[in-house]
């Protein structure tokens, strides 16, 4: 199968979209699925109500009904509701009812006064932006988070420092000090692996005799140590340091500024990498998430957005410190994609001596048909156009815009929408297919390429400096579904044309409600499709897989 | 001299501190000043947060524990304001600007301290724009039309002849009546300023709808974050003031999906917990001398009747000559 070079076709994939929807040649899907099995119930009610429940969600939440020798529906009906459990993801049961003094009132299953009167009387099914809301409600100051020992474990002094360290800096052509990520083998390297033993979101101003941190060399666990101490050892050792020595900071969360200055004293590097894997360098929230729920781009300090942020007071101590290393310390600065570099760029001044983009995974442009045994027009039934979301349920990577998907357009026979996670992170969902991950950006991209996925909602709610799910899907073949404020998947979107950017999760919504993600892959299904190769650079790599 | 003003009892002082110190941050040069309706707490040190405290019984003299006792808490502290502003105009306040305890300021109020240069008297509407939706209409018009047109957690009196005509108008009616009495037509201080436009000259209603945005009004107030750092309402009208009064679940029905309500919500929770108030007690005047508490009946009865006013000047007094053992002679079902 051979088709258009690859620029020309995302061009006339992108010129097709755009012809169909002007000219309204697709509808909104209003096909509904038909049900895998009909339930009856003596209680004609709960006939009615089986279609809309969720069997699967209300199983794996309410475990116990399995004891009760009803079916889950019935559970719900008889003793889930009273005690405030809900029947899907989508309904909130005590909300309903504590918004809704006449359901209340009334002893009705409030699920079924929602489906049958509620919903056509405009009522809410749960609390609007309630998973926001419930992160609002619980923020605190991140300074007064507590911030715990991640393990129990061996303290070092210098001396045993320098005597582990010794004999193996002997034999090697370089040092590296690498803080804040599993730092990859340089060949011929000690690295020295360094993170904060007590976590936290803050840079910290603390002195280097205070600042503990976790050291490893070469990937075996050393202990704990103090910055003042690892600089005495490093100190002690500096006449049988090889030449070659460098610092590589990954990030700042837990880290003391007074610490790594130490370091870096003792050390005398002749090379200093700065990795953008998140924007700690930018505000004491590294995903830049105004009070962990909105994307706010690091506006100035002292705005209006700062003042009403929970991190905005912690944000201008911790500038201070940021400002103090980059005065200290002439970086090179390393960003995973263009668009992260572009946001530092423009939200910061700190001084550096280079600034560059190392993307950890580069698509391979040698890409290679993909084998296509399916027959028929896209979205009929049999042959739904397949969706899916990489990642954690989290507010950060996109889940409540994918869950807004899910929840419209579960139903509708046109989409098939999976969940691609680790085993944690998967949840049994009426209308969802889950798939479990493991492992590299490679194996990702070949479960995309099994299950034939057509669209990946790379919806992540902060700039992500770097999306290897995004990376993955568009090795896969798939195009991509992002925000505009989406981080590197927006900026692949734009610069690959793989794909449709929206200003909002309610707008990505929308293009999946009204039909459009169904014109769009329809007419993307008319050209060829490719597999790419993905090649990893292990150094850059090993820095962004912590973000 | 601009000054700006509120009243609070002991139970608002954390409200009242959010404000002060937003008014210190965003309007250095202007006197705070606060009117305490309340007794005495032990912690005295959330008074430098302001310039200058006046005890509100200090406006009133002797007459002022009968006239306390015929208002509850909310009346009480409606019902100084327009002694307070007769007071800081005789002390050389040129501006005048009253804002409840329940505001939080977010900008610069120059814009709105200019007003005065031209009006008397500034005003800030329940509402700017009409809502077309029933619903809509029954829980923000109507409001309006219940409580008044203008909402007083803001208003805004220049020291000229015209405000200090206000000023006299004013006080003299909440020596009168300031309750909540609807069938009297009566809100608190409210219903009266629908009268105010038609009464006195250079009386502006103040349109920049970043000013008192509340939950009556987020209808037609789109509040966003934007990307530059800035609090928008409608587009591009900087949020300058905001009044966080209890909304009975209006800013859930019309924040819609827009999250920028809801954090500055999170924001007034988090300022108020972190206000350094001392632990809230109960009102000084919702009680007898001997701790027992005044009932709103009793407190109707002794207002509504001048010959009981003149019997117990000080009714909060006990004793076999006072109020109390008055009501439970005459009337036990008050006390």
């Amino acid at each position: 199968m051979s088709g258009p070079p690859a620029e020309l076709r995302v061009r006339l994939i992108q010129a097709a979209y755009e012809a169909a929807v002007a000219e309204g040649r697709y509808e909104a899907p209003q096909t509904r699925r038909a049900p895998s099995r009909a339930r009856l119930y003596r209680d004609g009610l709960l006939t009615l109500l089986a279609p809309h429940f969720d069997y699967a969600f209300y199983a794996f939440e309410n475990p116990e009904f399995a004891d009760s020798g009803l079916d889950e529906l019935e559970h719900y009906n008889f003793f889930g509701w009273p005690k405030l459990r809900n029947p899907t993801a989508w309904f909130d049961t005590g909300y309903y009812l504590s918004s809704n003094a006449d359901v209340l009132a009334s002893g009705d299953n409030p699920f079924w006064h929602y489906i049958f009167k509620g919903r056509a009387e405009g009522r809410a099914p749960r609390r609007p932006r309630g998973a926001e809301r419930a992160v609002l409600d619980g923020l605190e100051p991140p300074e007064a988070r507590a911030s715990r020992p991640s393990a129990d474990l061996p303290r070092l002094s210098a001396d045993a420092i320098a005597q582990r360290l010794a004999p193996l800096i002997a034999e090697a052509v370089g040092f590296l000090y690498s803080f804040g990520a599993q730092a990859p083998s340089h060949v011929g390297f000690v690295t020295m692996q360094a993170s904060p033993l007590r976590g936290g979101a803050l840079f910290k101003t603390m002195p280097a005799p205070w600042s503990e941190t976790q050291l490893a060399i070469d990937g075996a666990s050393l202990g704990v140590a103090t910055d003042a101490d690892i600089a005495k050892a490093l100190a002690g050792l500096r006449a049988a340091m090889p030449a070659r020595r460098a610092i590589a900071v990954h990030g700042l969360a837990g880290a003391s500024v007074d610490g790594l200055l130490a370091i870096d004293a003792a050390l005398e590097p002749d090379e200093r990498r700065f990795h953008l894997s998140d924007y700690a360098s930018l505000c004491a929230n590294r995903q830049l998430l105004r009070n962990d729920v909105a994307a706010c781009a690091a506006p100035p300090p002292d705005s209006q957005a700062c003042f009403v942020c929970v991190y905005g007071e912690a944000r201008r101590t911790q500038l201070q410190a940021v400002e103090k290393l980059f005065q200290s310390l002439p970086f090179a600065v390393l960003a995973p994609s263009q668009s992260a570099l572009a946001l530092w760029r423009r939200a910061s001044s700190l001084a550096h001596e280079s600034a560059l983009v190392a993307a950890p995974v580069r698509l391979d442009e040698r890409a290679r048909p993909a084998q296509s045994a399916e027959i028929g027009a896209l979205g009929a039934e049999g042959r739904p156009v397949r969706v899916a979301f990489v990642g954690p349920r989290t507010l950060a990577a996109g889940w409540l815009t994918f869950a807004r998907i899910l929840e419209t357009c579960g139903e509708l026979s046109a989409y098939a929408l999976h969940h691609f996670a680790v085993a944690q992170d998967l949840r049994p969902s009426r209308n969802l297919f889950n798939v479990e991950i493991a492992g590299s950006p490679t194996a990702l991209r070949d479960l995309l390429v099994e299950r034939r996925i057509d669209l990946v909602v790379t919806a992540a709610e902060w700039a992500e400096p770097f999306s290897y799910p995004a990376v993955a899907a568009l090795a896969a073949g798939c195009d991509l579904v992002a925000l505009r404020h989406s981080g590197h998947a927006a900026e692949l979107v734009e610069t690959l044309q793989r794909g449709r950017l929206f200003a909002d999760g309610e707008e990505a919504v929308e293009f999946f409600v009204g039909g459009k993600a169904l014109a769009y892959a329809c007419e993307r299904d008319r050209f060829p499709r490719y597999v790419a190769d993905l090649r990893l650079d292990a150094a850059a790599a090993s820095a962004e897989r912590r973000a | 001299m601009i000054v700006a003003y509120t009243s609070f009892t002991q139970a608002g002082l954390s409200h009242a501190l959010t404000l002060a110190r937003g008014l210190k941050a965003r309007c250095p040069g202007w006197r705070l000043c606060g009117v305490l309706v309340d007794g005495d707490a032990p912690d005295q040190g959330w008074r430098s947060a302001f310039d200058v405290v006046i005890e509100a019984e200090a406006l009133y003299g002797e007459a002022w524990r009968g006239f306390v006792f015929s208002h509850e808490a909310a009346e009480a502290c409606a019902a100084v304001k327009g002694r307070a502003l007769k007071r800081l105009f005789a002390e050389g306040a040129d501006k005048s600007f009253y804002l409840s305890p329940d505001i939080a300021v977010f900008d610069d109020l120059a814009e709105v301290e200019t007003r005065l240069d031209e009006a008397s008297i500034l005003l800030t509407p329940h509402q700017l724009e009409p809502n077309d939706a029933p619903q809509a209409f029954r829980d923000n018009e109507g409001l309006a039309l219940a409580r008044g047109v203008y909402n007083l957690g803001f208003l805004g009196v220049r020291n000229d002849a015209t405000g200090a005509a206000l000023a006299e108008w004013w006080a003299g009616r909440l020596d009168a009546a300031c309750h909540v009495d609807p069938a009297q037509g009566l809100y608190l201080d409210q219903r009266y300023f629908d009268l105010v436009p038609a009464l006195f000259e250079r009386v502006e209603a103040l349109r920049d709808p970043g000013c008192h945005v509340a939950a009556w009004n987020l209808s037609r107030r789109r509040l966003e974050i934007a990307d530059d750092g800035r609090i928008l309402v409608n587009g591009r009208f900087p949020l300058r003031f905001y009044n966080f009064a209890d909304d009975g679940g209006l800013t859930e029905r019309y924040a819609g999906q827009r999250l920028a309500p809801y954090e500055l919500w999170a924001y007034y929770r988090r300022a108020l917990a972190a206000s350094g108030a001392p632990p809230a007690r109960g009102w000084a005047y919702g009680v007898f001398d001997d701790g027992a508490r005044v009932s709103q009946g009793a407190r109707r009865l002794y207002r509504a009747d001048p010959e009981l006013q003149a019997r117990f000047p000080d009714p909060f007094a006990v004793g076999p000559e006072g109020f109390r053992a008055h009501l439970l002679a005459s009337r036990p079902d008050l006390v």
